[in-house]
């Protein structure tokens, strides 16, 4: 008789402690993935998976292409390098040789634009150049300026995201080297709204289609596009509705510090450029979305540069219950990272090379790759 | 039957003292650094909303279970809440181990080091202690005025 009752009591206080937490999880979830009002175009089988390949670290990202392959860099082997054959699916491990390993070395990133690769990190500051047909590279840049992004223009520029130490707040600039360095900051371009730090977080992009330098906010729905001279600014919005960083940013006094202090909402999670189209990775659901989707794949948007404008979106896949990590795009070909896979993909062509020349305002007429374009 | 009485004795005292340790280790290692607590509450994605009052209540809450073991008469009730306190850690912990797309945690002192296999072994282990010496205390009819605390 007693024990029936303790263990009546046990399981009635049990099931309560835990359906409490539960509705907690719930109240939340149904906060963070609420549908949102803004209506998304999904197009239907957009791409076919054309192979798998497994990869033996979960730290890879897609450090470049050249036309039959692509490459991948490994965040914690910063000298190892994946080259990938898209046809034959050969993989080659290369190893990289830097004219100097005894730099404090904290955030190492590779990229690759052939006929050249760069070896980067805005902490030291450092950024080595090389060629890929030797993979040696020797010191190009030391100590001119910090930076927490960057991204190679071409063999003499590099642009970059720092932070300003007065303004405290996220700063553009581009370093250029000739016989000597010449560096152009923009203080302006990026609009603070909360802290400056946070709020103006995002991506920052070179596309040398349109040659422009693309910056995709993370914490709301605006990019910008502007030239490697900081002129001719352009912005655009994405389809989200979040117009200012959803945000709380507090002090820790301790350690003086600053950190978020809810999860912030992303917006803008993860960006591509290619040729006149920007391909971002969103979370965030519309209306008349099924929620169940999310478990099971990422939404990419697709804009287009040139008109400024909303095209479609489609969705990519998990892998084995990974969320795809980085992704990009080269020709027909889409490749995405989920955790240790990488996946490769034919994109239809009717979806993704519209070549709609009409209307072409944001192009600089000079740019030589344009005009060969056009002829 | 005396020595029974004894290991019985033995294990509720035993229980209540590692989960006055326990508690009050948690409160207080969660007061000292109370900014980052709050921080790291904020960020979980489940409590984000309430992480202000949590961030009170948790700690306070422990506390005042600590206190309630002192005394024999609200042992049994402090036995209860434990059970139930402790329930609510592993369900939270699991959710956030399946359900969420990060991990935070908020944890105070060295159990920050456990991994989260070692966590939920370490909450079941209390929930199960709770659980015995509940069945003890209930059985024990009139409480036993020679337990001192």
């Amino acid at each position: 008789m007693k024990n029936k009752k303790i263990i009546y009591k046990l399981s009635i206080i049990g099931l309560l402690s835990i359906s409490f937490v539960v509705v907690l999880f719930l109240l939340s979830e149904n906060q963070v993935h609420l549908n949102n009002g803004f209506t998304r175009r999904y197009i239907p089988r957009p791409m076919t998976k054309l192979f798998k390949l497994p990869l033996k670290y979960n730290s890879y990202y897609i450090s470049g292409w050249d036309t039959k392959h692509f490459y991948l860099s490994s965040s914690t082997a910063p000298l190892h390098l994946l080259k990938v054959n898209l046809k034959t699916k050969d993989t080659q491990h290369i190893k990289l040789k830097l004219e100097r390993k005894d730099f404090p070395f904290r955030s190492v990133k590779t990229k690759i634009i052939p006929p050249y690769f760069f070896v980067m990190d805005g902490t030291v500051p450092c950024v080595f150049r090389g060629n890929i047909k030797t993979w040696e590279a020797s010191l190009w840049m030391k100590d001119q300026v910090y930076f927490t992004e960057s991204t190679p223009i071409d063999a003499t520029m590099l642009a970059f995201k720092t932070i300003d130490s007065k303004l405290l707040r996220n700063i553009l600039g581009v370093l250029q080297k000739d016989t000597t360095f010449h560096v152009s900051l923009n203080k302006t371009l990026l609009k603070k709204q909360i802290d400056g730090v946070f709020c103006t977080s995002g991506t920052l992009h070179y596309n040398a289609y349109l040659n422009k330098l693309i910056y995709v906010y993370l914490y709301r729905n605006q990019y910008l596009m502007v030239d490697t001279n900081f002129l001719n600014e352009t912005y655009g919005k994405t389809i989200d509705t979040i117009r200012k960083a959803q945000l709380k940013v507090v002090m820790n006094h301790r350690t003086h510090e600053q950190k978020l202090a809810k999860p912030p909402i992303y917006v803008n999670q993860r960006s591509f450029v290619y040729k006149e189209y920007l391909y971002i990775q969103s979370n965030r659901l519309g209306k008349f979305e099924p929620t169940t989707m999310l478990q099971q794949a990422s939404i990419i948007d697709v804009y287009n540069l040139y008109k400024n404008s909303y095209e479609f979106s489609f969705y990519l896949q998990d892998a084995q219950k990974k969320k795809v990590k980085d992704f990009a795009i080269n020709g027909n070909y889409l490749i995405s990272i989920n955790g240790n896979t990488a996946l490769i993909y034919q994109l239809k062509p009717s979806f993704f090379q519209k070549k709609d020349q009409s209307s072409m305002p944001n192009i600089n007429p000079n740019n030589p790759i344009l005009a060969s374009f056009r002829k | 039957m005396i020595r029974s009485k004894i290991l019985v004795q033995n294990t509720i005292r035993v229980s209540s003292v590692l989960y006055i340790i326990l508690f009050v280790y948690a409160a207080v290692s969660k007061f000292l650094d109370f900014q980052q607590f709050k921080i790291q509450l904020g960020q979980s994605p489940i409590i984000t909303a309430y992480a202000a009052w949590i961030a009170w209540g948790i700690p306070l809450l422990e506390l005042v279970i600590a206190t309630l073991f002192l005394f024999q008469r609200w042992m049994l009730l402090a036995f209860y809440s434990s059970f139930a306190l402790m329930t609510m850690f592993t369900t939270y912990i699991l959710i956030m181990l399946n359900f969420s797309d990060y991990i935070p945690c908020s944890c105070g002192g060295v159990l920050e080091q456990l991994g989260w296999t070692e966590h939920i072994v370490f909450n079941g282990v209390f929930v199960a202690m709770a659980v015995i010496a509940i069945y003890f205390l209930e059985h024990q009819q009139i409480p036993n005025k020679s337990v001192e605390s």
